[in-house]
């Protein structure tokens, strides 16, 4: 919203040597942001009034005339191609330097072979109309020399609001209200409105029919008739006010409602009075439609509420009017409307309709019902004013049906100071109070405060609401900051925030994995891609985008994408994310507030992706996540690689394997066969992992704490073996069978695997460091010969393995 | 999903009581079509302590540890009256931009200062429906937009850059 500095000071005196950016300053600081603001007469900066002289053919064109201007500081010659410039006119000139509101710089110049030294202004160039039929002509009462901005009258301070700072205050959708927060905080006298309005309309015969059918919905609505009507243009004071303020004059009947409307923040609507034979305001009908002001045929629906003709609608109620019921030239008698409407339909009406208008913004901040009666009577002391054969032909028409609760509200000096959290006297705080619009009644040391009707619509009801008048009138600025004096808790400790930091430093440290964050949605394309069913996926109803449809129920699906946007730059990818899936099964959270239904149960997962051309990433996932494993768990379990028959479909199986640890299934491992990586255009072996966090959590929170064990004082002796199995074999297997075999054999690590050559392709050798080592003795090679031998039999019987001979 | 971590206020009241300090990180989604200013996806942090006599004072106090903290002890904070329906007075909360030091810059419109927080005291119907008797405790809350804070800090451009996983841009952190 604009507020124009002249108009504010209609109201409000503000004091002497106030810049406007210490308006705008204190105006942030207490009240609502001002974004910037700006000087109206820059607009017009070395545009002065000149005296055409001559007017003379231009030698080389036909179209073009030479002049003389007289600007009383010199006589230019400039070049003109307006028609209607001729000797005698007082014209606006833009001198060399000066820069038109359309971004033009006026620069000494040679047109056609004629030097030309400024130019002589089209409304449009000046931002004053779209008129560019010629140039513009001025009155013979302007002064030559002139700036143009003080003969016009456009020398005005504009400030520009935020309007989102003003969604809980409708009060402040005027310059008078603005203006009464300024009187507040320069504690500087603010004018009564009462004396701007018309002290007592005369009723005249007559009665508009008024029909409000649905009460709910209209808490007020008054209408006045008047005959008599000129419609013209306004003048020029109006008109330049509007100017200022961003909006286009249309004609006085228009311009009077606009101007009312951006001095109180009450909305107002004139109807033809000829076209309006009754008033219904009611809920729209079924198919039924209309055609409002901005020529744009509409539909409405059953919920939105409409002012009727018998015919049908002939306003869209709160937001705009409709076209057959508008004011034209020929208009002698109108309806002045100022209604209040409930916001919360008004704000819906407008939204379905794709259409915001200053009097829907203003409507759905909750007005004031009483302003409505303000308006009105501003409106008909302004119309009086400018249309002097104005004369009411009804009586003043009100339906009314609302109550506001003005409070009073108790509280006390000791109860704002603990809040505050400082000092601050009674007579500053009624003072405040006062300044806007509170009544304060002392009563045994409490302070009644009875709300103005202004401020009592939906903002303020309660002592806290008061609490903030107070304070930010004060100035926050002003508020002395401290530390609390509380009691020192050690905060509960959260294992998953633990283990989620570990999780993160591990695998983005020595791992050398990147972390990535995805959206939460997925979009179907991709999981069809990836063979994906989503039948049972969580489906948006208002999705942003077709990438986004539906709640995702895997990280991998992001991570996937991810490697696509990533191949054609490296030559390997290692990202992980740490993140939520949404299932469609209930979770812990309440939904409806009753505990009858629940929230959809939002799994936390960790899943990493190697893809690339260097490794062989199916191998190096399973060393990523024993590596995890054992780390975070302090080495409390191995991880064991279970084959399973069920893959998702986008596996590969034979390079897919669940993970357990401590006989709880974690989740997958999974390398994407060729027939999905062909569709999903992946160069390169991808392959994902995703477990769940929630079983990571409970083996974390289970887990063996670090401890010591005294250092062996025998020493190890190390053995290395080789095995040729079937090439199904799962090496862990062979491993854990014989790591259990002896006691004395304390570890057990694989060091080699090879496949093909001479073993062929259905077998495979694996070779093992084997660790023996006794607490209590040094051993000797006698006794470590019999246990390998023991073991390579016992391997045999139960593996089929061969010691290999190299 | 939520559209901010406020909610999380009302929980974590119903589970601890009174006093409480909490700090709530977290996801948020918002209808917004994406832009290099706009996304629907970001992260805030939510801080929220309830004790007896807890006034304005100190929200402001903890405010500027936080930001001499974040930026440097030269930093300081200001305070200007903003409406949010959970707090009660209501305010928003500007540091010393860090990029100009406070002369003004293209960051900071010129005005010295960046919008960083909302803070308040905590509304009385938020501590009723968290369990809490407003007559005997009151609360102060504020909240940062965490990804604003980083866009600011590593000077990003664009916040889609956050959410796309390009290792180019992952790979600088």
């Amino acid at each position: 919203m604009l507020l124009s500095l002249n108009w504010l000071k209609d109201f409000v005196k503000i004091p002497k040597g106030i810049s406007p950016e210490d308006l705008a300053l204190r105006l942030s600081m207490h009240t609502v942001e001002v974004e910037g603001w700006s000087d109206q007469s820059v607009n017009f900066n070395g545009v002065v009034i000149g005296k055409v002289l001559s007017v003379d053919k231009h030698p080389n064109a036909d179209r073009l005339r030479v002049t003389t201007v007289d600007i009383k500081k010199e006589i230019l010659t400039i070049v003109c191609g307006a028609p209607n410039v001729e000797a005698g006119q007082f014209v606006p000139v833009a001198t060399i330097g000066a820069i038109l509101p359309n971004g033009l710089e006026i620069k000494e110049s040679e047109i056609r072979g004629e030097k030309s030294f400024g130019m002589i202004c089209a409304e449009d160039e000046l931002g004053l109309g779209t008129s560019h039929e010629g140039i513009m002509v001025l009155s013979k009462k302007a002064k030559i020399g002139q700036d143009l901005s003080e003969y016009l009258g456009l020398d005005d301070i504009i400030l520009e609001i935020d309007n989102k700072s003003l969604s809980n205050r409708s009060d402040l959708w005027g310059h008078y209200g603005m203006a009464r927060e300024i009187g507040t905080f320069y504690d500087s006298e603010l004018k009564d409105y009462n004396s701007f309005l018309e002290p007592e309309i005369v009723s005249a015969e007559g009665k508009i029919d008024i029909k409000i059918e649905e009460k709910q919905l209209c808490p007020r609505y008054m209408a006045l008739s008047l005959s008599g009507i000129k419609i013209e243009q306004s003048p020029t004071w109006l008109k330049n006010r509007l100017i200022a303020i961003g909006l286009r004059p249309i004609n006085n009947i228009v311009d009077v409602t606009n101007y009312v409307m951006f001095e109180t923040g009450q909305p107002l609507h004139a109807f033809a009075k000829d076209k309006v034979e009754k008033i219904i305001v009611r809920l729209a009908k079924k198919d039924e439609h209309i055609e409002t002001l901005d020529g744009k045929e509409r539909e409405l629906s059953e919920d939105m509420l409409v002012i009727a003709s018998p015919e049908g609608p002939i306003a869209v109620a709160g937001v705009m009017g409709g076209r057959l019921s508008a004011i034209s030239d020929e208009t002698t008698e109108i309806i002045l409307e100022a209604a209040n409407f409930e916001a919360i339909s008004v704000r819906k009406t407008s939204g379905k309709l794709g259409l915001r208008t200053d009097a829907s913004m203003r409507y759905e901040k909750s007005l004031d019902p009483n302003l409505a009666e303000t308006g009105l009577r501003r409106a008909y002391a302004l119309i009086k004013t400018i249309c002097k054969s104005t004369e009411t032909s009804s009586a003043i028409c009100d339906i009314s049906n609302f109550s506001l609760n003005q409070g009073p509200i108790s509280l006390n000096m000791e109860w704002i100071c603990d809040k505050m959290g400082q000092e601050i006297s009674e007579k500053q705080v009624v003072n405040i109070l006062e300044r806007l619009g509170f009544i304060i009644n002392k009563n045994e040391g409490n302070l009644e405060i009875t709300i103005p009707t202004w401020r009592a619509a939906k903002d303020v009801s309660i002592r806290e609401d008061v609490l903030e008048e107070i304070m930010r009138i004060y100035g926050y600025d002003n508020i002395i900051s401290s530390a609390p004096l509380v009691s020192l808790n050690p905060p509960d400790i959260l294992p998953e925030r633990i283990l989620e930091k570990k999780i993160k430093e591990i695998l983005s440290g020595s791992l050398n994995l990147t972390e990535t964050y995805n959206y939460s949605f997925v979009g179907e394309s991709q999981l069809k891609k990836l063979n994906l069913d989503f039948n049972n996926y969580l489906k948006l109803v208002n999705p942003i985008s077709d990438l986004g449809t539906m709640l995702r129920q895997s990280l991998i699906v992001g991570l996937v994408n991810n490697i696509k946007t990533n191949q054609f730059n490296y030559d390997e990818v290692r990202l992980f994310e740490l993140g939520r899936v949404y299932l469609d099964t209930p979770g812990m959270f309440d939904k409806t507030g009753d505990d009858k239904e629940r929230l959809p149960y939002q799994e936390k997962r960790l899943a990493f992706v190697l893809s690339g051309k260097l490794g062989n990433y199916f191998f190096e996932a399973k060393g990523i996540i024993e590596n995890l494993i054992e780390t975070i768990y302090n080495k409390t379990w191995e991880t064991e690689f279970v084959s399973v028959e069920d893959f998702p479909a986008y596996s590969d199986d034979k390079k897919s394997t669940r993970v357990r640890v401590g006989g709880r299934d974690l989740g997958l491992v999974t390398t994407i066969n060729n027939e999905v990586a062909t569709k999903y255009g992946l160069k390169n072996e991808t392959v994902l992992v995703e477990l769940n966090f929630a079983e990571l959590l409970f083996l974390f929170n289970n887990c063996k704490r670090l401890q010591y064990e005294s250092v062996p004082k025998y020493p190890a002796i190390s053995r290395d073996l080789a095995f040729v199995v079937d090439s199904g074999m799962l090496y862990n297997d062979l491993r854990r069978e014989i790591k259990s075999f002896n006691d004395l054999i304390i570890d057990v690590e694989l060091f080699d695997s090879y496949q093909g050559g001479k073993l062929g392709e259905d077998h495979k050798s694996l070779a093992f460091h084997i660790i023996y080592q006794s607490p209590d003795r040094t051993l000797r090679t006698e006794e470590i010969d019999l246990i390998q031998n023991n073991l390579i039999v016992r391997l045999e019987e139960k593996f089929n393995a061969q010691i290999r001979n190299f | 999903m939520r559209t901010q971590t406020s909610n999380v206020q009302v929980r974590a009241m119903k589970k601890y009581g009174a006093p409480l300090k909490v700090i709530i990180p977290g996801r948020v989604f918002r209808c917004e079509a994406t832009d290099a200013r706009h996304e629907h996806t970001f992260y805030q942090l939510e801080g929220i302590m309830i004790d007896k006599k807890v006034n304005f004072a100190h929200l402001k106090g903890i405010c500027e540890i936080v930001g001499k903290k974040l930026y440097g002890p030269e930093t300081k904070f200001r305070m200007r009256p903003k409406f949010y329906p959970f707090v009660e007075p209501g305010s928003n909360g500007e540091y010393t931009c860090f990029l100009c030091q406070g002369k003004g810059c293209r960051v900071c419109k010129n005005t010295g200062w960046l919008e960083i927080l909302g803070c308040g005291l905590v509304h009385p119907e938020v501590l009723k429906a968290g369990g809490i008797d407003p007559e005997e405790y009151s609360g102060l809350a504020f909240g940062f937009g965490l990804t604003r804070l980083a866009m600011l800090k590593y000077k990003i451009d664009d916040v889609r850059l956050l959410m796309n996983g390009d290792e180019r841009f992952l790979e600088q952190f």
